[in-house]
C-alpha cells in the first residue's frame, strides 16, 4: 500500500481498467441492465488466476461506458473524447479549423483530451490553451493601446 | 471584449472531470475514472506550483 489514505488499515483498493466493451448495446439491452453481468464476468476472470479474489471483495463500484457518459460527461464512455487517430490529431483535433484551443465563441477556450495532444492526464492541452489565451490577451492589450493613441 | 477573470463551468457537482478522486465506499477512496498520472508534465507541475496546492506524487517502489 503506497497511499494509506485510500483504504482502512489492512484493506486495499483494486482498480480494474477493463477493455473492450461496446459503448452501445443492441437495442433491447442497456448498460443499466448489462453492468452487473459484466462485473461478474470480470471478477470470475480474475478469480481464475487469483483464487481468493472474489472472496476478498468487501464492496465495489463499477462504471460502464454509460456511467462514464452520465457522470464525468465522456460521450460514449470514451476517455479520450474521440479516437487518437492520425486524422484526429494535431491541427485536426478536435476538428480541422478548430485545432488552436479557441472555441467558436470568442473568449471561450477548449482543452482536455479532445484537443491536441489528447489524453493521458499530461496537462499539455490545458498548458497550450493557457498559452493561446495569454497570446490573445496580449494582442487585445496591444490593440487597445493602439486605439488609445490613434 | 476580453474577460480577464476566467470562469470555470462543471456539469457535475464534483470538479475535476474524469481526473477526480471519490469516496466510492465509506472509508475507501480511488481515482474513479483516471488510471494514470505518470504522463503529467513536470514542467507544468513546477510552473503551477502544484505542490503548494497539495499535489504529492507517490512513486511505486
Amino acid at each position: 500500500m503506497i497511499d494509506p489514505s485510500l483504504a482502512p488499515p489492512g484493506q486495499h483498493v483494486a482498480s480494474l481498467f477493463c477493455q473492450y466493451f461496446a459503448p452501445e448495446l443492441p437495442a433491447v439491452r442497456s448498460w443499466q441492465d448489462a453492468r452487473a453481468k459484466a462485473v461478474e464476468t470480470i471478477i470470475d476472470t480474475i478469480t481464475e488466476v487469483a483464487p481468493n479474489f472474489r472472496g476478498s471483495i468487501l464492496g465495489q463500484m463499477a462504471l460502464s461506458s454509460m456511467d462514464l457518459e452520465t457522470k464525468p460527461g465522456l460521450v460514449g464512455g470514451d476517455i479520450f473524447h474521440g479516437q487518437i487517430r492520425l486524422d484526429q490529431l494535431f491541427s485536426a483535433r478536435p476538428a480541422l479549423g478548430h485545432g488552436d484551443y479557441r472555441s467558436p465563441i470568442a473568449g471561450l477556450y477548449m482543452c482536455g483530451s479532445s484537443t491536441h495532444p489528447d489524453g493521458g492526464v499530461t496537462g499539455v492541452p490545458g498548458h497550450n490553451a493557457a498559452r493561446e489565451l495569454l497570446r490573445d490577451r496580449r494582442r487585445h492589450a496591444r490593440n487597445n493601446k493602439a486605439r488609445a493613441t490613434a | 471584449m476580453f474577460m480577464t477573470d476566467p470562469t470555470q463551468f462543471d456539469a457535475v457537482i464534483i470538479g475535476g472531470g474524469a481526473a477526480v478522486t471519490e469516496e466510492f465506499l465509506p472509508a475507501f477512496r480511488n481515482s474513479t475514472a483516471s488510471y494514470s498520472v505518470s504522463l503529467l508534465k513536470p514542467k507544468i507541475v513546477r510552473a503551477m506550483d502544484l505542490a503548494r496546492h497539495g499535489l504529492e506524487l507517490k512513486l511505486r517502489p
